[in-house]
């Protein structure tokens, strides 16, 4: 295409967008109704994601070996769990160890442990497996062996992070599309209404020669800058209300589950929200007018 | 009997020299727009040409004239490929016009200047957006379209009208404005379909005098039209349909079929 000709699609398409302000608005509203639905869902989902990922990664399985192995019976112990299939890291802790981390965890009041030694301690190990969803295998497969005394990890979290995982994802993908087909809809029949007002003018265009593409493309143009505004639109109140909800959350649930689960800060997810928001808005612009204009073409 | 011989092959040489005479004659003639028995029968069961035979030649003006019905927009739409003949061929520069796809159509119309009763303008935008559009539509360079449009605008005398909107034009005016938009691409052929139909009689003077002037720098026009008087005080080509088919054609002819020494076209 030359350049005049994609300079001229893209002032037809802003001056048809301008011209068309109070169903171009209304548009927008439906873009943007759609796409915070749809970011609602990507944040969740997201920070499932997230967390789950989080939780793979923390210390999260711990291991105690019962008081009475010597050396040579923990060291027989840790081969027999490393050799079970999945374990990123593995941590050995010291009775000494176990017994600074005890005093640092208490911080002032560490005087509690005055007058004990480390030897009250069990030996233990911190194991992070690659896939959270491997834990509980894992963990019923240590906890039957004979010289582990206990095995501490976050299962509550887990359960129920990985069961809406599985849920959120199963729906959530399909109900963030209805409002999204709603909107290609709306979008569509909106620039068929644009369409139909500028019949004449389309008729006009025939006459002097205009090829179809050149009578497409600013129709098309002007729904992505539809779809565009309703997106950032959408990305604005999103983002607003994501960050209201990430601050009183961590300083929320996620204090008290120390950390355990968190949301993720905006200024991480801002980026991919804006991405999402546009992507999809200029998409649904797109496909919407194209079908718009394709059907009066075809007529 | 060797003299029977003589005259027979005295006679073939005649026939061949004067074959060869006629096709140089026919090539020097040779026609831009051909119907060749044309017939147009509507989706819903009307014809609106019957067996339409016409030549058109290049820098020609033709003037298609008929009562009310009788074919003339359908005969125009042909050539713009708007509608498709149903029987016979449409053919420009011998191209026939079936041939060309839908794609094509954009293409082909570059070729055709189009002027309508209704002036057709694009109400947002100004005269010299109007026929500058033309040219941007063929996605021609904005320096030509500099250059141009204020030359084509002083053609039809609309130079100090350029940044006016149609709506702030008189219908003559408009029309005008239509015509430098036909012509802005230097179209082979201006088809005009009721040019004045909308004008009062010295305003659709003016239009078809534009009409001729273009026509004297070369341009093929055909205009369908009711002017009974403009084409009586013309004298051009005449081309009278009736009932979708074609009952007069005659060089310096009539609005009516007067009686006249004209000799007719063929
Ligand atoms: N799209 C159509 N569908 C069906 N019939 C049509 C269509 N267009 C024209 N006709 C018919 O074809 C015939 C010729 O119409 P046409 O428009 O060519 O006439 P015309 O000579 O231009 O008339 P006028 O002088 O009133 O403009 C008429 O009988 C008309 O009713
Ligand atoms: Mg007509």
């Amino acid at each position: 295409m030359k350049f005049q000709t994609i300079r001229y699609i893209f002032r037809e398409g802003f001056l048809y967008f301008f011209r068309n302000k109070l169903m171009g608005l209304a548009s927008c509203a439906i873009i943007t109704a759609a796409l915070i639905i749809l970011g609602v869902f990507a944040l969740l989902l997201s920070n499932i994601d997230t967390n789950l990922r989080l939780l793979g990664e923390k210390p999260q399985i711990r291991i105690y070996c019962r008081y009475d192995l010597d050396d040579a019976d923990v060291f027989a112990l840790e081969d027999e769990i490393r050799a079970e299939p999945g374990i990123r890291e593995f941590e050995f802790i010291a009775k000494d160890e176990a017994f600074l981390r005890a005093k640092e965890l208490l911080g002032e009041d560490a005087g509690m442990l005055d007058g004990l030694g480390p030897d009250f301690l069990p030996v233990s190990f911190i194991v992070r497996l690659d896939e959270p969803d491997m834990v509980e295998a894992f963990v019923q497969k240590v906890a039957a062996m004979g010289a582990v005394e206990k095995v501490d990890y976050p299962k509550r979290a887990i359960d129920f992070i990985a069961g809406i995982s599985g849920w959120v994802k199963a729906f959530g993908f399909a109900i963030a599309c209805i409002p999204m087909l709603f909107a290609v809809f709306i979008i569509s029949n909106t620039i068929r209404i644009a369409v139909f007002e500028r019949n004449s003018e389309i008729g006009i265009m025939r006459y002097i020669g205009a090829t179809e593409q050149l009578i497409r493309w600013p129709f098309v143009v002007e729904g992505v800058l539809i779809g565009a505004l309703g997106a950032l639109v959408a990305y604005f109140l999103t983002g607003f209300g994501y960050s209201i909800v990430e601050g009183s959350f961590n300083s929320g649930v996620a204090a008290i589950s120390g950390d355990f689960v968190s949301l993720a800060p905006i200024g991480s997810v801002s980026a991919q929200l804006l991405a999402l928001d546009l992507l999809f808005g200029v998409f649904i612009g797109a496909i919407g007018s194209a079908q718009a204009i394709q059907k009066h073409l075809r007529a | 009997m060797g003299a029977t011989a003589g005259r027979g092959r005295a006679k073939a040489a005649l026939a061949l020299a004067l074959g060869l005479a006629l096709l140089r004659l026919l090539r020097t003639f040779s026609s831009l727009i051909d119907y060749e028995n044309v017939t147009k029968t509507y989706p819903n069961g009307t014809t609106a040409l019957n067996g339409v035979t016409l030549s058109i030649a290049e820098a020609e003006f033709v003037f298609v004239v008929g009562a009310s019905g009788s074919g003339k927009t359908t005969m125009l739409k042909l050539l713009l490929k708007e509608e498709e003949a149903t029987g016979g061929r449409v053919l420009i520069n011998g191209l026939d016009l079936a041939a060309i796809g839908h794609k094509g159509i954009p293409y082909l119309r570059r070729n055709i200047g189009i002027v309508f009763q209704d002036f057709r303008l694009l109400k947002r935008k100004t005269v010299y957006e109007n026929v500058a559009f033309a040219m941007e539509v063929v996605g021609a360079p904005t320096k030509d379209i500099r250059r141009h449009v204020p030359w084509a605008l002083s053609l039809v005398g609309l130079s100090k009208k350029a940044d006016m909107y149609p709506s702030e034009l008189s219908g003559g005016e408009q029309q005008r404005a239509a015509l430098a938009r036909a012509i802005i691409n230097n179209p082979p052929i201006l088809v005009a379909d009721e040019p004045t139909g909308n004008l009062d009689p010295d305003a659709s003077m003016e239009i078809m005098k534009l009409l001729r002037e273009i026509n004297g720098i070369g341009a093929t026009v055909v205009v369908a039209t009711h002017e009974r008087h403009i084409v009586d005080s013309m004298r051009m080509r005449v081309v009278e349909i009736d009932a979708g088919e074609i009952v007069r054609d005659q060089l310096k002819g009539h609005y009516r079929n007067e009686i006249s020494d004209d000799p007719l076209y063929i």
